[in-house]
């Protein structure tokens, strides 16, 4: 039998740890991690019914402030009062000034703890509104933007922000 | 798509319940939104003698015509012109923001009944017991993925068909080989849940295809999506990202349609690319033997297909009967093309099947097609034939915007009509037309 490259991966990367059956993985301790960040969010935040997470993972200016720009057409669509935008916290104090409010709050985050709290959306939704302003592989791509007509704004309004 | 079990069940309890404690008594009862849901609802509704007067729904595309035979109307229109008390069925994802869009209207909690179905938003519990329950469903996806490639050389690609339908791993196939060129992959597997998938796959000439089952799919895909392409070879042949499907598209944006999604979106490719065709055997007799031995008229037959898989069409089966007779008065004979016991031939017509590989030639030596959209549709859209497709307003499936055919250009000769839109005598006076008065290729 050929053994793949998966395989392979799957032991040098020590996906199975040595005697054990369990799969651990480092996408698994980032979920881990990701669900301690949302509980202190929870807490901080206390999200309710009307709140929607906007979770930033995008270091593409221009498609943040796509994103900014339409987050009010967003909650209003979606009956939303109030917005936690999970954002990189370089890139949050340089818009914090100008666009925090009761209605839209920034949570500034290190780009390890968003892609911590990501890890963990993709195990769990766990939340009842979360929008993800990614284009990354390999769970969405920018490929549509540009052909007949569809613009960054049409991709993060209609196919981000859902 | 139809509700799963579970939801149906979720669907009836809640209207008997409420039935019982008089809720619907002297109310105009809607359901907003034509979603799959809708026709289960209506039919519990049936089954407490409860009458639906309308259904609303936020697609403008949608609003104006009917669904489940009665009419759609946007929201704030239908309040704008009727009165009365009502009470607004919701059963959706969105149930939270239709509520509030209907409080916006001025209904109050008593006008409206939620119904929570599976896929309702509602934020799962954030317990560690819960986070690794979805680790243990990765981990059996994962190992499911590793068996499948265990004997496969290292360089292996699995395209996933996440979908049974036909229409999806058509459309896959007819860009897979630009999209393997481009990518240099040589080794790779299609995996299929469906025998219909295997066979549409076949047409295109693909080796390696593997059927699993879908739980072992959804498994894969669940722990694709959680480890991501650095684990797993795993291309899906679907246009989605995190629990988001991104068909918006084609409400917002009318010019992008299946296709688009397939060439853009899946494979990132360009219109300029060759679209791989299925190849019609030109020497079979396969044709002109089953109209012998059916009795069918070569080049005057119309082959109807009524079905489109699990998909329940609202167009009652007298239509397709005053069409036969229609065609048969004007000297055609009619078939039924049905597979399986569930599909029952049109009354008055000739049962008929045929194999996909057949499918082209069975038409071309037929005549003329009158269709329900389906994914038998797009493998036979390179027949030169007459082709009638019916697309359904209503619900999602195979909606005219997103699968037309001409607007896909799998065709540009396709007559095309939308059931609930078009007026039903215009639509039939139309259809007979297009079969038997026009220039045809048959």
């Amino acid at each position: 039998m050929i053994l793949s490259a998966t395989i392979q991966a799957a032991i040098s990367e020590r996906c199975w740890l040595e005697g054990e059956n369990e799969l651990k993985t480092a996408e698994m301790e980032m979920a881990v991690r990701g669900r301690e960040y949302w509980i202190h969010m929870k807490e901080r935040y206390i999200p309710d019914e009307e709140t929607g997470l906007v979770i930033m993972q995008s270091e593409d200016q221009e498609m943040i402030d796509t994103a900014l720009r339409l987050l009010p057409v967003y909650m209003k669509r979606k009956y939303l009062k109030r917005a936690i935008v999970v954002i990189e916290q370089k890139t949050a104090a340089g818009i914090e000034r100008e666009r925090n409010s009761d209605a839209v709050i920034f949570a500034a985050a290190q780009q390890k703890e968003i892609e911590d709290l990501l890890a963990y959306y993709r195990a769990v939704q766990f939340f009842h509104e979360i929008a993800v302003i990614s284009v990354e592989e390999p769970y969405g791509n920018a490929n549509i933007i540009g052909k007949e007509g569809i613009t960054l704004h049409d991709y993060v309004k209609d196919a981000l922000y859902v | 798509m139809i509700a799963q079990e579970e939801d149906r069940k979720v669907i009836w309890n809640a209207v008997a319940r409420e039935a019982g404690k008089g809720r619907f008594e002297g109310k105009q009862v809607l359901i907003f939104g034509c979603t799959p849901y809708a026709r289960d609802i209506r039919e519990a509704l049936q089954e407490q003698g409860i009458p639906l007067a309308a259904m609303l729904d936020n697609n403008p595309q949608k609003a104006g015509g009917t669904c489940l035979g009665v009419p759609v109307y946007l929201p704030e229109r239908y309040f704008e012109r009727h009165s009365g008390d009502v009470l607004v069925i919701l059963c959706s994802r969105y149930n939270r923001e239709m509520a509030a869009q209907l409080e916006e209207l001025g209904l109050c909690s008593e006008n409206r009944m939620d119904i929570p179905v599976k896929e309702s938003r509602r934020g799962e519990e954030d317990s560690l017991e819960n986070l690794q329950a979805k680790f243990r469903q990765v981990e059996e996806g994962y190992r499911f993925y590793l068996d499948l490639i265990a004997d496969d050389p290292a360089d292996f690609w699995i395209f996933l068909c996440p979908y049974p339908g036909t229409g999806d791993i058509y459309m896959a196939c007819m860009y897979l080989d630009a999209y393997l060129e481009r990518e240099g992959i040589r080794n790779y597997a299609v995996v299929v849940t469906a025998e219909s998938c295997r066979k549409t796959a076949m047409l295109f000439g693909i080796n390696d295809i593997r059927k699993v089952s879908q739980d072992e799919l959804t498994g894969m895909l669940k722990a694709w999506e959680f480890l991501g392409i650095g684990k797993m070879r795993i291309k899906p042949l679907l246009y989605w990202g995190w629990r988001t499907k991104r068909c918006l598209y084609a409400d917002e944006h009318p010019q992008i349609t299946f296709n688009e999604m397939f060439l853009y979106d899946v494979f990132d490719l360009t219109p300029e690319v060759r679209r791989k065709r299925i190849t019609v055997d030109r020497e079979s007799r396969y044709a002109q033997e089953l109209f012998e031995e059916l009795e069918l008229k070569p080049h005057r037959t119309v082959i109807m297909a009524p079905y489109a898989g699990s998909f329940v069409s609202e167009m009652g089966m007298e239509v397709w009967e005053e069409l036969a007779a229609a065609f048969q008065k004007h000297g055609w004979s009619v078939a039924s093309n049905c597979n399986g016991d569930k599909e029952k031939p049109v009354p008055g017509t000739t049962p008929i099947w045929f194999p996909y590989q057949e499918a082209v030639q069975v038409l071309e030596y037929a005549g003329a097609f009158l269709a329900l959209r389906s994914g038998l549709c797009d493998i036979i859209s390179q027949a030169q034939c007459k082709k009638v497709i019916i697309y359904e307003s209503g619900f999602n499936a195979a909606r005219y915007e997103y699968f037309s055919l001409n607007k896909m250009g799998l065709c540009t000769d396709a007559v095309e009509f939308v059931y609930g839109k078009d007026e039903k005598e215009v639509m039939k006076r139309e259809i007979i037309r297009s079969v038997v008065f026009s220039e045809g290729r048959n």
